[in-house]
């Protein structure tokens, strides 16, 4: 540690260094060590609770792996459950039934078979409930009732198996020159709008009684 | 047997040679401590931290000669000590003025005795008492001086020129004194 700040010889330096005690005082070497004696069992210790509790985080860590993967597997079937298909109340069918001869029809949570001769052509839990209400099914065709609870799949089953909407045949308006309003049943002549002439006539104008609606169309306000 | 059988036999694991080097370097090492520690108590700890971890690390010491042992334990326990100060906080007070380039008049010194020197330094405060320790005595640069106090450098020359200063003074008072007693 000497640097070169201190080039001289310098004897009070070399005098402090040789310094072992002040006359006045009286340093104990014994107790001193007994001192430094338990200061170095004390850090030992430290050092063994330090690696226990290293080994009880360990422990910890490898016991909580398990629920840590169990609860990562079981995220897929709580959401499949958190969807709400109690509500939905749809026609099912159930695939181990004789499904030749009957109709599986499911009330939220249970499935019930009626013979197909007998259910409604178009099935719909709330007047499936009215059937049976009215206990003209069940009791001559001593259905099959399997109880489950409906899961996603069933809800796809669900879903294809509702009604599709009947689709309207889309007619071009001018076609229906000359026909009667299907609303009213005017036979009267029913008149297209001109275009051309920006001129809206219906079927009220001819008549001349309850004239509503006649619009003529210009450039000119 | 010598030091050198003693790390020897104290790298073994041998706690009579341990004791031994204790009780040969004890003594020395609480001088050093106090130099930088006022309390005597606060000293001792230091002290004995200092040996515990020379016993720690002596696996890794190749001795040389004994300088170089007394060396390596001065720095130990002068490290033990700066670190305790730094714990106080003793140097956040020390604020930087103008450096005056003071000389101290080491004949003085010279004349006095090793517990009369021991006596004036341990008077002084404690950022221009460390800071006279470690460029003076222990002969580190101001640079170092700095970096381990956490001070700048001319922050670190003005409490040396102020420590010289307040050195010079203590002496002359001494001189004085000791004249006056020997009049009487």
């Amino acid at each position: 540690m000497q640097g070169n700040n201190n080039n001289e010889t310098q004897g009070w330096k070399s005098k402090l260094d040789g310094l072992e005690s002040l006359s006045a005082e009286d340093f104990d070497l014994q107790t001193s060590w007994q001192k430094l004696e338990n200061l170095r069992v004390k850090s030992p210790r430290k050092k063994k609770a330090s690696w226990y509790w290293l080994a009880a985080a360990c422990l910890l860590a490898v016991s909580g792996l398990p629920f840590f993967f169990n609860s990562t597997k079981n995220i897929e079937p709580m959401v499949k459950q958190a969807i709400p298909v109690k509500n939905i109340e749809q026609p099912v069918t159930n695939g181990n039934a004789d499904t030749n001869n009957v109709i599986a029809v499911a009330s939220s949570s249970e499935i019930k078979i009626i013979p197909k001769s007998q259910a409604p052509s178009v099935v719909s839990p709330k007047k499936y409930e009215t059937v049976l209400k009215k206990d003209t099914i069940l009791k001559e065709a001593d259905p099959v009732v399997a109880t489950i609870l409906p899961t996603v799949t069933d809800t796809l089953k669900l879903m294809a198996a509702a009604p599709v909407k009947k689709k309207l045949k889309v007619v071009p308006y001018n076609e229906l020159v000359g026909s009667t309003d299907s609303l009213t049943g005017d036979s009267r002549p029913y008149f297209p709008v001109k275009f051309r002439t920006k001129e809206i006539y219906t079927n009220n104008t001819g008549s001349g009684k309850d004239n509503i609606i006649r619009i003529k169309l210009s450039s000119q306000n | 047997m010598n030091i050198a059988e003693l790390i020897i036999e104290a790298k073994r694991g041998s706690t009579a040679a341990e004791k031994c080097l204790f009780d040969l370097f004890a003594r020395k090492m609480l001088m050093v401590c106090r130099r930088y520690v006022k309390n005597p108590e606060d000293a001792e700890e230091r002290m004995l931290d200092g040996f515990h971890n020379f016993f720690k690390s002596i696996g890794t010491f190749t001795y040389q000669h004994d300088a170089a042992l007394m060396a390596w334990l001065k720095k130990i326990m002068v490290n033990q000590c700066l670190m305790f100060l730094r714990k106080k906080n003793v140097f956040t007070i020390v604020t930087e003025s103008a450096a005056e380039n003071i000389s101290l008049d080491e004949d003085m010194l010279d004349r006095l005795s090793a517990t009369e020197i021991f006596q004036l330094i341990v008077q002084l405060p404690v950022g221009y008492r460390t800071v006279f320790n470690l460029y003076s005595i222990e002969g580190m640069p101001h640079a170092e001086i700095a970096s381990l106090l956490n001070i700048s450098e001319g922050t670190s020359k003005s409490q040396l020129s102020k420590a010289k200063a307040l050195l010079q003074k203590m002496i002359l008072n001494k001189g004085q004194g000791y004249a006056r007693q020997q009049q009487q």
